[in-house]
């Protein structure tokens, strides 16, 4: 079972399970979307880690299969909005987990964030049919 | 997980079985269909696009499932008006699917309409964003609802040069992004 965390700037935090989403009792969309600070990802054993406050999305591409009538799912992404202040950015990419963050002043390991992305959506995604992991940036949010 | 329905009228039942586009001579258009959509998620589904796949399951065509989706998306590809035919979409619904949005030789993507061909609404990847002008709230977002009246036609067109007698199958699929 998968879930994602969203972390705010006050401490709290707040979890959607595919379990509690599935019953209702969790949402991305009508949770708290203010004062994010770092969002994750979690499902079979893969991580996406997002940080830096700012606007956050995440979203499941899915396909529809008419023979059996089910949908499926193929890729989940976690998406964060890059602003004019994101002038650095850290990737890290492992095994099992990406870490992404986002700094306005230089840090170790940072590159700077190149013009062409600001605005756009920085988006850490795991494949669901090939168990990949990948980032790239999106003009949609998806 | 957010569940996907076809259906042959607005909020109708489910389609289960095959859908038959008749019989038609070559240099002919097959009847054209109206298939509705809505699905059972909370929010709205977004980046909702149309294409097509090689026919799953049963096949009960006359060659292979594989050779006629190559089949027919070469029709889509055509670069001869008279090997030009297909599967051709028509999303038109707010103007009663006019002439002007099915797709010809010289314009095989009009707006609201689109053939099936090569980098066109032959994958997910590369799938028809289903348009506003089918009902759904804007481009590729259908709305949450048991009946939204979202639908689009979709048509077979069997080029002039066409001179292998048989029965095509495939596959209408639809790709989209939830967020919970």
């Amino acid at each position: 079972m998968g879930y994602w965390v969203k972390q705010f700037v006050d401490g709290t935090s707040y979890r959607g399970t595919d379990e509690d989403i599935a019953f209702g009792n969790a949402s991305w969309k009508k949770s708290r979307q203010k004062g994010i600070i770092s969002a994750s990802l979690h499902d079979v054993g893969k991580e996406l880690r997002i940080k830096g406050i700012g606007e956050y999305w995440q979203s499941d591409q899915l396909l529809f299969d008419p023979i059996t009538n089910y949908s499926k799912r193929i890729s989940r992404r976690i998406l964060r909005k890059i602003e004019p202040h994101d002038l650095f950015v850290r990737i890290i990419v492992e095994k099992n987990i990406i870490t992404a963050e986002f700094f306005s002043s230089p840090v170790e390991g940072c590159v700077a964030v190149p013009e062409a992305w600001i605005n756009k959506w920085f988006v850490l995604e795991f494949s669901c049919t090939s168990n990949k992991l990948s980032y790239y940036t999106s003009v949609e949010k998806g | 997980m957010v569940a996907v329905t076809f259906s042959l009228t607005n909020g109708g039942s489910a389609i289960t079985s095959e859908s038959d586009h008749g019989s038609a001579a070559n240099g002919s258009t097959l009847t054209a269909k109206t298939y509705y959509v809505r699905h059972d998620g909370i929010n709205s589904i977004t980046n909702v696009k149309l294409y097509i796949t090689r026919a799953t399951g049963t096949y009960s065509g006359d060659a292979t499932s594989v050779a006629d989706i190559a089949e027919l998306l070469s029709w889509g590809d055509a670069s001869a008006s008279a090997s030009f035919g297909g599967v051709q979409f028509n999303m038109n619904a707010s103007g009663s699917f006019p002439s002007t949005s099915w797709p010809t030789y010289d314009s095989k993507s009009p707006t609201g309409g689109a053939v099936a061909r090569t980098g066109v609404g032959d994958s997910a990847a590369n799938g028809i964003t289903l348009s506003s002008l089918s009902g759904c709230s804007s481009d590729g977002v259908v709305q949450a609802g048991s009946a939204p009246n979202v639908r689009f036609q979709v048509r077979g067109v069997i080029p002039s040069s066409e001179d292998t007698l048989g029965k095509r199958e495939w596959n209408l699929a639809i790709s989209f992004d939830y967020t919970s």
